[in-house]
């Protein structure tokens, strides 16, 4: 037999496992991405491990420079701070100078 | 370099892109495949291989090798990120038949290939009112060739479960065919012996 159309008027129809399993071989076949998709999405992905990596470098650069930055900062405070201290010990022995000689006279 | 297990090229992929590379021809087809016919859009397919491969790529130096198969990893991220996609969008999945050639001896024919198309439709719509599981076991059986072990190993089941799992599902899709067929719907579903 080379057709059994099931429309309504042949109901009751038994079907096999068989006849089921044929048509999902036919009507479930594989389907190919477009080439163009397949090299576009090659490309990103490769972009997307080359941004990481230039993002890695980035962190590890902007980290270097801003402690070389507070290094710089942080020696510059020092310097300031120590002549500072230099000015107020400079004032501070002149005036401890001038108190015996007043008490002198 | 072709002939490298998945396993070799996996463990290199961290920090080789050409390992990644290799990995990514060898499975975006089978992976495209499966999602088309879990969505039934090319675009979406296309969106969700991507999403797919990325995700891979941030976690493939985490992979461990649990002895299952890179593809069975790979299938699983496309199956969590095709259910998210249903779940956003709340709506079954439509196969559209105009992009869809189902290959049949006849399909030459402009009659044999409306008829073969009508066929699928049916056919379709039959498999996207399954269980999300059952369409699973059948799109990775029939469009992607996989025996019953390697499906296991995707759907963490084992060989016999995916068997019985089957021929339930076989079953329920001839209950159907044979329901449509009393109800008079199905006009397409023929059986074409010889």
């Amino acid at each position: 037999m080379a057709r059994r159309e099931f429309q309504g008027g042949v109901a009751g129809m038994a079907f096999s496992e068989e006849q089921i399993e044929g048509w999902l071989q036919r009507v479930l076949i594989p389907v190919e991405p477009s080439p163009q998709f397949v090299n576009r999405l090659r490309g990103r992905l490769v972009h997307v491990r080359g941004e990481r990596g230039a993002n890695l470098w980035t962190l590890v650069v902007v980290g270097v420079g801003l402690m070389l930055i507070v290094a710089a900062w942080m020696g510059l405070a020092l310097r300031l701070i120590l002549a500072l201290i230099g000015v107020i010990g400079v004032y501070s022995h002149r005036r401890a100078e001038r108190l015996p000689s007043r008490a002198a006279r | 370099m072709t002939d490298v297990p998945d396993l070799d090229l996996v463990r290199r992929a961290a920090t080789e892109p050409e390992a990644f590379g290799l990995l990514y021809e060898r499975h975006v087809r089978r992976i495209y495949n499966y999602i088309y016919y879990r969505t039934g859009d090319h675009h979406d397919a296309e969106d969700l291989t991507a999403r797919v491969f990325q995700r891979a790529l941030r976690h493939v130096g985490a992979f461990q090798d649990m002895g299952v198969p890179f593809s069975a990893w790979l299938y699983r991220i496309a199956h969590n990120l095709v259910a998210n996609w249903h779940r956003d969008r709340s709506r079954r999945p439509v196969v559209p038949l105009e992009d869809h050639t189902v290959l049949t001896p006849g399909s030459q024919h402009p009659e044999s290939l409306a008829m073969a198309r009508e066929v699928g439709e049916d056919l379709l719509e039959l498999v996207r009112r399954l269980p999300e599981e059952r369409q699973q076991l059948l799109i990775l059986k029939f469009a992607e060739r996989l025996s019953n072990a390697e499906i296991g190993q995707i759907m963490g089941r084992t060989e016999g479960a995916i068997k019985s799992l089957y021929h339930r599902t076989l079953s329920s899709l001839r209950e159907e065919v044979e329901r449509m067929q009393a109800e008079g719907r199905g006009a397409g579903l023929e059986d074409r012996e010889g």
